[in-house]
């Protein structure tokens, strides 16, 4: 008798105090990002504070979900178990087209076709364990 | 006027699979071990900093080593810096020192990586230094966020992997010589190219290992020469740089971190160049971070350390003889002591003990760690104060 495996989840999202906002709009199919409005410059990740001015005058902004892969990897040696059966999966920096950088899964293809300067665009996974939707990428070709 | 601090004692276990070790027996072996190649006793340091452990993650990792050897220190802190702790500790030190706070101050190092963690140790480490909400989601790994670097470098300045190869197998060469060290078996560039692939571009023998092993350094007053059993090294310069954690959060073009501050910090201090330095002991947990560091550092120029790798110039009698005990890749890597093992190296290379590693007339020597993703940096100079 084969006991199957009950494979463990990805790790879930707990959101802070100045991520509660992003993790809710990524609910809705929206990629926000933060944006001083003393500086006039975007940032991410999100902090209490922006990092350029140190004051705390942020608000949010949606992006356009377009982007380029500056770099990636593909992972062959997952870290734990929950992402062993995706091995091997393509992990990407991106640089969004309003001038800040996401970390994402390059999803709906194959490993062989990520290159650097690759177009993609954002989409939302839907994850099992997750109270909130995942941003990824896939290519936007 | 300051008083100078000089370096008095070094010491490393064997590393590897230490069975039957713990992270304290580990530190104790080490302390005990440096604070002897001192020509000092237990009861002659007064100062005694700490890195931190992931076998024992404790909040007062220093209370805990000195208990545990018996030792009440006028001054005692224990640093967490990640990999870049090494050094930091032996620049802390010199502080100490300088101020006037201490007369021998003992740093030591430790880690059962292998036996204390197991089969875990992978997602132990990899879960440490990613971004919870940004990174750790997207199945992130240290070697993957290495290799991310690796992968942009290579694409601006032509890096390729029979580069990074021929830094593992340089590495393997010099480790070789070595007693005490985990990996010995030689290896060449096609072994490399043909190891598991871990992250792309990066393959398993691209990676450092995972050790049981400890090391320390004793830090002394000058003024204490006289009472030492070995000769002194002195700590000519040192520089820290830092820039981010999370390695989305670094310097957008990924190619300068803060390495290049560390280096210029710590070769202003010294008053000397990447040129003059005689052996350099470099943070190697990846080949493609030995190599990206060579040249931000000043050493080469971009693109130019791979040619210098396959030509054997980081090799003992190289023109840059580099991480010349093995290295992260080859003597061994545990926690903090992995990097403070490239500051033993250096200094035994300056006093003339490394035996079949000797390189000719070393005067001058470089030692650089850094800890997270290219996130902390903290380079020496030492020369030979004679």
């Amino acid at each position: 008798m084969n006991t199957p495996v009950q494979k463990p989840n990805k790790p879930g999202i707990e959101p802070k105090p100045h991520t509660q906002a992003f993790w809710e709009a990524a609910n809705s199919d929206k990629l926000l990002y933060q944006y001083c409005l003393d500086c006039q410059k975007p940032q991410f990740v999100p902090s209490s504070v922006c990092r350029k001015c140190h004051q705390k005058n942020l608000d949010w902004r949606e992006s356009s979900g377009q982007g380029f892969v500056f770099t990636y990897s593909i992972i062959h040696r997952a870290p734990n178990a929950a992402f062993k059966d995706d091995t091997p999966y393509p992990i990407a920096m991106v640089d969004m087209a309003e001038g800040f950088r996401i970390t994402a899964n390059i999803l709906n293809c194959p490993p062989e076709r990520v290159y650097i300067g690759m177009p993609v665009r954002v989409v939302f996974e839907t994850r099992d364990g997750s109270d909130y939707k995942i941003p990824q990428v896939e290519p936007a070709e | 006027m300051a008083k100078k601090a000089v370096i008095s004692g070094v010491y490393n276990t064997k590393v590897g699979v230490l069975e039957g070790s713990t992270c304290m027996s580990i530190h104790a072996e080490s302390g005990i071990g440096a604070v002897e190649d001192a020509g000092l006793k237990l009861g002659d340091i007064d100062g005694v900093l700490t890195a931190y452990a992931t076998t024992l993650p404790h909040i007062m990792l220093g209370s805990v080593f000195c208990e545990d050897v018996g030792i009440r220190p006028a001054h005692l802190s224990s640093i967490s810096m990640g990999g870049a702790t090494g050094t930091m500790l032996i620049q802390e030190a010199a502080a100490l020192v300088e101020a006037g706070y201490c007369q021998h101050v003992l740093c030591v190092t430790g880690d059962n990586r292998v036996t204390g963690h197991g089969s875990n140790v992978v997602s132990v480490i990899s879960s440490m230094v990613g971004h919870p909400e940004f990174e750790n989601p997207f199945g992130i790994t240290v070697p993957a966020s290495y290799a991310m670097v690796a992968q942009r470098y290579m694409h601006d300045y032509g890096l390729t992997n029979e580069h990074f190869a021929a830094a593992a197998v340089t590495c393997r060469k010099h480790a070789a010589l070595h007693p005490d060290a985990h990996m010995q078996k030689p290896i060449e560039i096609d072994d490399v190219l043909n190891s598991k692939m871990i992250a792309e571009p990066l393959h398993m023998l691209d990676c450092c290992l995972i050790s049981d092993g400890g090391g320390a350094v004793v830090v002394s007053a000058a003024d204490t020469v006289p009472d030492l059993r070995k000769k002194p090294i002195t700590i000519l310069g040192s520089g820290q740089g830092h820039t981010h954690e999370h390695i989305m959060m670094a310097p957008e073009t990924l190619d300068h971190f803060g390495c290049k501050f560390s280096a210029e910090a710590a070769f202003k201090k010294a008053g000397v160049t990447p040129q003059d330095i005689d052996v350099a002991e470099i943070y190697d947990c990846f080949t493609s971070t030995l190599l990206i560091q060579l040249e931000s550092m000043g050493f080469y120029e971009r693109g130019a350390s791979g040619e210098a790798a396959v030509n054997g110039e980081l090799e003992i009698g190289g023109a840059l003889p580099t991480n010349t005990h093995g290295g992260l890749l080859s003597f061994g890597s545990s926690g903090a002591a992995g990097g403070l093992w490239h500051v033993v190296e250096a200094v035994r290379q300056l006093r003339g003990e490394a035996g079949q590693r000797q390189v000719k007339d070393a005067e001058l020597a470089f030692a650089h760690n850094q800890g997270g993703i290219f996130s902390a940096h903290c380079s020496l100079v030492l020369g030979d104060a004679s």
